[in-house]
């Protein structure tokens, strides 16, 4: 069966029109708003105000916090494990596009 | 449906300790974690892993599985016997394992409310949770902006309460300049909502189609300019084509095999717009016939001191 949804649908762009409140990005990540509160204070995540009801996350957190919420829950890491987890897989990217550029 | 082996999946006996299966577990989930591994069907092995995982670390749902798989005696074919679980009740925090969807075998099994997300106690009149697809779109879409239909796979129940593949179709604005990686909110169009609970939103990852001249990084486009010897070594103007259409670029004078031209702000639109780049490379003409080749020893002998490994050099 297959139906279109109409009029049409208003999309905007996450990573530069958008910021995330605390519950939000908890249902946009599918997790509790506690685990992220977590990886807020170890570093993991940085949102703008100082108290988890003030919060603001920019829409580009999106994609790491999902990555931080998959790794803790489906590793069972700890939050730190998790924060060192994130930056191996920084650097592997860094490292994978230089190594595509240098290759042309 | 077949019956699933979830020891075997583990690489376990029966009489593995809760120990035991998370050990297992935990190294099958490293190897196979679509975020970390690098095997090809990474994504598929994760989801049997954690769903072997999801019943065997619960004692209660280990037990029931253990008795329906004594019952079951090692027939491929499984249907669960009427009424198999009416002996349980099963307590713990129903969808505390990872956010897939688990196979029919599990339903059958545990229920379509064990499969659900992640998370304990939902209200009653809770909102819809947030879905997340891949789509592809074309590099062009993103240069000009505007509507396109989007072909998304849906898994619904029919009336039978079987999983089924659901195409929908969605009519999208697609943003002038999203570029490769980046994220579209389509707010409400995720799962319904719970009672009066409005509908969650859909998240679509956009990745761009391989182009067959361009090449995209970031909001930068890049081409490969091939250019005859004559037109690098004395200079040329050339029609390029670029997103927007042709235009002339100026090949500069005495210019190497691999020199990045830049037509400022003609990449992937936005605030700032990207760059287009042509990307020299330098084409030989054939030495097919003797005039061609002719035309080689004429330029050979015009540049007899000319060393094009004299950078190879070893100095003495």
């Amino acid at each position: 069966m297959n139906f279109v949804e109409g009029p049409f649908t208003h999309a905007v762009i996450v990573e530069t029109d958008l910021q995330f409140s605390l519950p939000e990005l908890g249902r946009a990540c599918g997790v509790e708003v506690t685990l992220l509160e977590s990886l807020v204070h170890e570093g993991v995540l940085t949102p703008h105000g100082d108290h988890p009801t003030q919060w603001r996350f920019e829409g580009s957190v999106l994609p790491r916090a999902r990555t931080a919420a998959r790794l803790l829950l489906d590793l069972e890491l700890g939050v730190a494990g998790t924060a060192l987890v994130l930056e191996l897989l920084d650097e592997i990217d860094t490292l994978k596009s230089q190594l595509r550029r240098f290759r042309g | 449906m077949d019956f699933k082996d979830y020891y075997a999946r583990l690489g376990l006996e029966k009489s593995a300790t809760p120990d035991e299966i998370k050990r297992a577990y935990r190294k099958l989930a490293r190897k196979y974690h679509p975020d970390v591994s690098k095997e090809p069907d990474a994504e598929a092995q994760f989801k049997e892993v954690a769903e072997a995982y999801e019943v065997l670390k619960d004692a209660e749902r280990r037990a029931a599985y253990d008795t329906v798989g004594t019952q079951h005696g090692g027939q491929q074919d499984f249907r669960p016997p009427p009424g198999w679980n009416s002996g349980f009740e099963f307590s713990g925090n129903a969808g505390d394992g990872p956010d897939l969807d688990r196979s029919d075998f599990f339903e059958a099994l545990f229920g379509r409310a064990a499969a659900g997300m992640r998370g304990a106690h939902r209200p009653a009149h809770a909102g819809g949770d947030d879905h997340h697809a891949k789509v592809t779109i074309d590099l062009m879409d993103s240069c000009r902006g505007g509507r396109r239909t989007i072909s998304l796979q849906l898994p619904v129940r029919d009336a039978q309460g079987n999983l089924q593949l659901q195409s929908r179709q969605l009519d999208v604005n697609i943003p002038k300049g999203i570029r490769d990686g980046q994220h579209l909110r389509l707010k409400g169009m995720g799962g319904p909502g719970h009672g009066t609970g409005p509908a969650g939103d859909l998240y679509l990852e956009i990745h761009f189609a391989p182009h067959k001249l361009f090449r995209v990084d970031g909001r930068d486009i890049y081409i490969d300019l091939p250019v005859a010897p004559w037109e690098a070594a004395l200079g040329a103007s050339v029609t390029v084509p670029a997103p927007d259409g042709n235009v002339q670029l100026a090949v500069p004078a005495g210019s190497p095999s691999g020199r990045n031209l830049r037509l400022r702000g003609k990449g992937l639109p936005g605030t700032p717009p990207g760059d287009f780049y042509a990307v020299l490379s330098i084409a030989l003409p054939p030495a097919g016939d003797d005039a061609a080749q002719a035309a080689y020893r004429a330029l050979a002998s015009s540049f007899e001191g000319f060393n094009p490994r004299a950078a190879l050099e070893m100095t003495p």
